[in-house]
């Protein structure tokens, strides 16, 4: 499977890279081209499929820029070389920055098909980064619930090499583009199983085109939600019995962290909403959180 | 629906620019018909700042302005006549300052405040005009604070605390889901290692 | 996130010389006007001099508002202008140090005014505690409709989205939701 996997990226960006002429031609003898299901063509369906998953197949190192209002660093990185693990190190903080390692496999909760009902896709020829040549993938939120992105993707390998992050209206968020990179190869790892345990909560009804995906048990109850792009975790954790119920967020470049305190069954819970997404989107995932219902004879204590 | 929710419920339309012209012409109509239609609107509005923390102050000078402006606006009228028509003509959609300055002003705190909801203020999304700015940033009296504001601000500092608590679980949830897998542990900051 | 222009209908409408539509337009903005008058002006009869000089010249000069601004950005200009001159053709020098640019900060800092702006007439965090109360009583699809509007300032159509009904419906709920908050907060007011 990655291997037709790979050869069907690399087709769909040679699609690309041929001549204006020649694309237009073929579009307008072949109507089928487009994909019917969601109004992309072909083309851009398979270079939006290709970038989602290049992170997982392609083993590279470099110097990754992040920046948004009040930060900018530095991180030299170097992923999928073996194990399907990466390790990053931050170049901007001490001297002796410790490594730190990441799991490079990923796995997809939608692809560009079910993408498109909640973005709109643009795909033209990019500027270059890291002296390679991109192509720019603009994303468009159909509405104000998310994000949209500006994707430089690598030209071969679909990887995204510099990425904008900005609000429905515009305004920048976060940046974080390659320095320099270095493609290395092609890897293949198992796509890992997002876990989801049973819990003691559940979302009622989340913003359009939200779903849970995963739900864990690290420090608290943590439930994972996405829209196929954006995502967010939701940490659920009882409070202390005078707490008030009220509700507060602080940003850090396209993060959000949104709380609020809750009573549920005469409980008092704090939810806590962290991801990239608007705050709007955030309050939205944090009002859909209901306890399960539970059969009484539970309650043993 | 009685007739007069029907005023009201237009009414409510055209406090949110989400009006059709029979909204408008019915209310403004009405207006004119029922006095206390111009007090339902005033405290409508009245209650929506306060809400949304903006200072006002209780005066009420709307009879004097209108007494002054009948006399003007027919002297204005007279001069310009056509003039009201081909400026209204050109205005477009304007759009307020919003979470602009939350984006480019740099903070000595990187974490910049959202409104919350008790008392909002202000935050990424647009409390009209207000909603955005870095509040942080700004001279605010903290002294004497309503209780109100004091819950905020406890919410406020508990999404910051959980912002640093959760950022490393975060980054782990979400790698998988993301185009390029270690950009959320790049944005992990450096305090919650 | 796109802020909704809200007054752009009753402003066209003022523009063709229509005073009930300007009407609407002080009744909205006088509160927030006399606010920001009162950090350069102490005395509250003063303070409604400079705000009804301020409509005023406001409405002669709406056929120059081009709406590149949104109109309280451009109500609020003319307004510190018209305080800053009432100072200096009295002799006198602004009590607050605030410029024009900072004041719009300033009004944006929830709470924050000069000591020497008129308490008693200073709605207060009372009212806004109140409206609170109100709002989170409400009936969960009001309070989230309305909730919507105000503090996220999404459009009828994006909350009907969220809300999976259709904008009639979302019209109908964020009016139904002011109207209880103005009965409750009316009742409370009144002691009830």
């Amino acid at each position: 499977m990655p291997a037709s996997l790979n050869a069907l990226n690399d087709w769909g960006v040679m699609q690309l890279t041929r001549s204006a002429i020649f694309f237009l031609a073929l579009v307008a003898l072949w109507p089928s081209a487009a994909n019917a299901a969601c109004g992309l063509s072909n083309e851009h369906e398979q270079v939006i499929n290709a970038m989602l998953q290049a992170a997982d197949t392609t083993a590279y190192s470099g110097t990754v820029l992040l920046e948004h209002s009040s930060e900018r660093q530095f991180v030299s990185v170097s992923a999928a070389a073996e194990g399907g693990m990466g390790s990053l190190r931050r170049l901007t903080s001490r001297a002796d920055a410790p490594i730190e390692s990441f799991s490079a496999v990923g796995m997809r909760t939608a692809d560009a098909c079910e993408l498109a009902m909640r973005y709109v896709f643009d795909i033209q020829q990019g500027q270059p980064v890291a002296g390679r040549s991109t192509l720019r993938l603009t994303i468009k939120p159909r509405d104000s619930l998310r994000f949209g992105y500006v994707i430089e993707m690598d030209e071969s390998s679909a990887l995204p090499l510099r990425v904008i992050t900005v609000t429905p209206d515009g305004q920048v968020l976060e940046r974080y583009e390659f320095a320099d990179i270095s493609i290395e190869g092609v890897s293949h790892w198992p796509a890992p199983q997002l876990v989801s345990l049973p819990g003691r909560f559940v979302m009622a009804a989340l913003p359009p085109g939200f779903s849970v995906v995963a739900r864990r048990m690290s420090s608290v109850e943590t439930l994972i939600v996405s829209d196929g792009f954006a995502a967010a975790s939701v940490f659920i954790e009882p409070a202390a019995d005078d707490l008030m119920p009220g509700e507060g967020a602080v940003q850090h470049g396209s993060t959000v962290s949104y709380t609020r305190g809750i009573s549920m069954r005469g409980q008092k819970v704090l939810v806590t909403v962290l991801g990239e997404i608007p705050l709007t989107t955030a309050r939205l995932v944090a009002d859909a959180v209901r306890p399960v219902a539970m059969p009484r004879e539970v309650d043993v204590n | 629906m009685t007739a007069a929710d029907t005023v009201k419920e237009s009414m409510s339309a055209v406090m949110d620019g989400e009006a059709n012209e029979v909204d408008l012409a019915r209310v403004l109509r009405a207006v004119d018909d029922e006095p206390s239609l111009r007090s339902d609107w005033l405290r409508h509005h009245e209650q929506r700042a306060s809400l949304l923390a903006q200072p006002q102050l209780r005066i009420d000078i709307s009879q004097r302005v209108q007494a002054a402006l009948t006399d003007n606006s027919r002297q204005y009228n007279r001069r310009h006549p056509m003039m009201g028509f081909a400026v209204a003509a050109s205005v477009t959609l304007a759009v307020v300052f919003g979470g602009q300055q939350l984006l480019n002003t740099p903070s000595a705190d990187p974490l910049t405040q959202l409104p919350g909801g008790i008392v909002p203020m202000q935050g990424a999304a647009p409390v009209q005009a207000s909603y955005g700015a870095p509040i942080a940033a700004q001279p605010m009296k903290t002294s004497s604070r309503p209780a109100a504001t004091r819950n905020q601000a406890i919410y406020e500092q508990l999404a910051r605390e959980r912002f640093y608590r959760y950022s490393v679980e975060h980054a782990q949830a979400t790698a998988v889901l993301q185009p390029n897998h270690l950009i959320p542990y790049a944005r992990i900051p450096e305090r919650s290692k | 996130m796109t802020v909704r222009e809200t007054d752009q209908q009753l402003v066209k409408r003022a523009q063709r010389g229509d005073t009930r539509a300007f009407d609407l337009l002080v009744l909205k903005y006088q509160g927030r006007i006399a606010a920001l008058i009162s950090r350069y002006v102490n005395n509250s009869a003063e303070v409604e001099d400079v705000a009804q000089e301020a409509f005023i010249k406001a409405f002669r000069a709406l056929p120059k508002f081009r709406g590149e601004s949104a109109f309280y950005t451009w109500l609020y200009r003319i307004a510190a202008n018209a305080a800053k001159n009432h100072l200096v053709a009295k002799g006198r020098r602004p009590t607050s140090d605030a410029d024009v640019d900072d004041a719009e900060y300033f009004e944006e800092a929830a709470g924050l005014r000069d000591s020497e702006s008129p308490e008693d007439t200073l709605l207060g965090n009372e009212l806004a505690e109140v409206v609170r109360s109100a709002l989170d009583n409400l009936p969960e699809e009001l309070r989230m409709a309305l909730t919507l509007r105000e503090f996220d300032g999404l459009s009828y159509e994006d909350i009907a989205e969220v809300m999976a009904c259709p904008v009639g419906t979302v019209r109908s709920r964020i009016f139904r939701a002011r109207d209880a908050v103005d009965n409750r907060v009316r009742a409370q007011l009144r002691g009830e």
